[in-house]
């Protein structure tokens, strides 16, 4: 909470005095009347008791936070995924993942691949294919795998990375920026510090085929092409 | 001038009770306006919020729990309490009055219904933040636990509430009665507190007092229940003792 975060509640509360206060001064008057008073008991506790009804037929789209199984199917779904993309094996890929496809005209003997913001760290991994047929087009794939943080599996709300073409010969592609979401959490518990709880997470085990950023983009190039790219780049074929 | 010599002692607590709960009705309607700002204060400012962020996304987490409502309105009853024992207050319900013991029993009865009914609608208060958070657009609400998929909580949160706020009350109504003997009490117990809290030793007193409290082999709710009769006694033994006698 910054500073300016107590002026609401300063506003808040001054609000409260006022209204007591206002009240104070009218109960003394009226105090024989106590009809109004009742009728206004009587809407709060009505409020209150269909409120719960309410909430629960109200449709609604609630996330659940993932349990250590559901995490481990996900990343399961991932490894599998990654596999099936090396070993070239894209009919048997889910077609959720797929998010993107494009074809190209590709005339040159040459493609530079380039990363349009390195420093922004992996978050696309590229794989060249090379194609038997020379029919001169390059297709580009963009799958996405389940990306999940803070135990939240979060399907499809991220930035997609932009492939820019510099020239004829050199494809560039540019790291997604990163999306702001928020997440709002209602509990009857009264101690819910955390936003997990954390006791019923076990240690995550990062392994080294989860390191891939989440975007995965195949290439799949004429097979006279060369391949070109910057240092930093990761390329397999 | 009533006799009620003539009726039971039920009858009686009964009439009492009833007329008692009739004078506090404006009490009632000061929670719920406690309660209200409760839940507005909560949506603007969330009970906690955190934010994590990775490369590719900035999170954000608004997590609302009933604490707010439960520390209002723990203000409340406190405030009640105290209230309870005023001069003027005794002084209006003094020609119903029978005894002093009776009275003071018709206190405890009357804040124990109305802790009650503050920590039901504390519980329930936070199902009406749930439907406003439903509203708010663009939001991804993440399921916590409710009375459906979490029904332990939700009983266990309603008995606890229900007990801090009569201890609440038993403070207040205690900490009224000793100073309506004499107003040095006040001085007295804002020292002392004081002096508690800023000393190694009243630290310490406080500290083991706690460790005694957790270490008797009660109940959870066990040790509230008893300190607030403890605390109701006291009181009652106090209200004996007053000028005024009914």
């Amino acid at each position: 909470m910054t500073n300016l975060g107590i002026v609401p509640v300063l506003f808040i509360l001054l609000i409260i005095l006022l209204v007591v206060t206002l009240l104070q001064s009218k109960s003394y008057r009226t105090k024989l009347n106590q009809r109004p008073l009742k009728i206004f008991i009587i809407v709060y506790v009505a409020i209150l008791a269909v409120a719960p009804i309410i909430y629960f037929i109200l449709p609604k789209e609630e996330k659940q936070v993932l349990t250590d199984n559901g995490s481990e199917k996900l990343n399961l779904e991932n490894k599998a995924l990654r596999e099936a993309l090396f070993k070239n094996e894209t009919a048997s890929i889910d077609e959720r993942f797929l998010i993107d496809e494009w074809t190209r005209t590709f005339k040159e003997k040459e493609i530079y691949l380039k990363m349009e913001n390195p420093d922004e760290g992996e978050k696309v991994n590229i794989i060249v294919q090379t194609s038997d047929k020379a029919n001169e087009q390059i297709t580009g794939k963009l799958y996405r795998k389940n990306f999940i943080e803070n135990y939240i599996y979060i399907p499809d709300k991220l930035n997609k990375p932009t492939i820019i073409w510099r020239n004829e010969k050199t494809m560039a592609v540019k790291n997604p920026t990163a999306k702001k979401l928020s997440y709002v959490t209602v509990s009857d518990k009264l101690n819910k510090g955390g936003f997990n709880n954390e006791e019923s997470h076990s240690v995550v085990v990062v392994e080294k085929w989860d390191d891939d950023g989440p975007y995965y983009l195949l290439l799949t190039i004429p097979k006279d092409v060369k391949v070109w790219s910057d240092e930093g780049l990761r390329i397999y074929d | 001038m009533m006799f009620l010599t003539t009726k039971s002692f039920a009858e009686t607590l009964q009439a009492q009770v009833k007329f008692k709960l009739h004078a506090y009705l404006s009490m009632v309607v000061y929670l719920i306006i406690l309660q209200v700002a409760g839940m507005l204060l909560f949506l603007l400012l969330g009970s906690a919020n955190m934010s994590s962020s990775s490369d590719l996304v900035e999170m954000e987490f608004y997590v609302f729990t009933p604490k707010p409502m439960l520390i209002l309105s723990s203000l409340w009853a406190f405030y009640v309490g105290k209230l309870m024992t005023r001069h003027d207050q005794r002084a209006d319900i003094m020609p119903f009055v029978t005894t002093r013991t009776l009275s003071s029993i018709a206190d405890v009865v009357v804040l124990g219904l109305l802790a009650i009914f503050t920590g039901i609608t504390v519980m329930l208060s936070i199902y009406v933040v749930r439907i406003i958070v439903m509203l708010k657009p663009n939001q991804n609400i993440i399921s916590g636990e409710n009375m459906v998929n979490a029904p332990g909580i939700f009983i266990e949160n309603i008995m606890t509430f229900i007990v801090f706020i009569l201890l609440m009350t038993a403070i207040g109504y205690f900490f009224g009665m000793l100073t309506q003997q004499s107003k040095l009490w006040i001085f007295f117990i804002v020292a002392v507190s004081v002096l508690m809290l800023c000393s190694a030793f009243g630290q310490q007193v406080l500290l083991v007092t706690i460790k005694l409290a957790k270490s008797v082999p009660l109940p959870l709710l066990g040790t509230p229940v008893i300190a607030s009769s403890i605390l109701f006694v006291l009181a009652t033994l106090l209200a004996n003792k007053l000028e005024v006698r009914g």
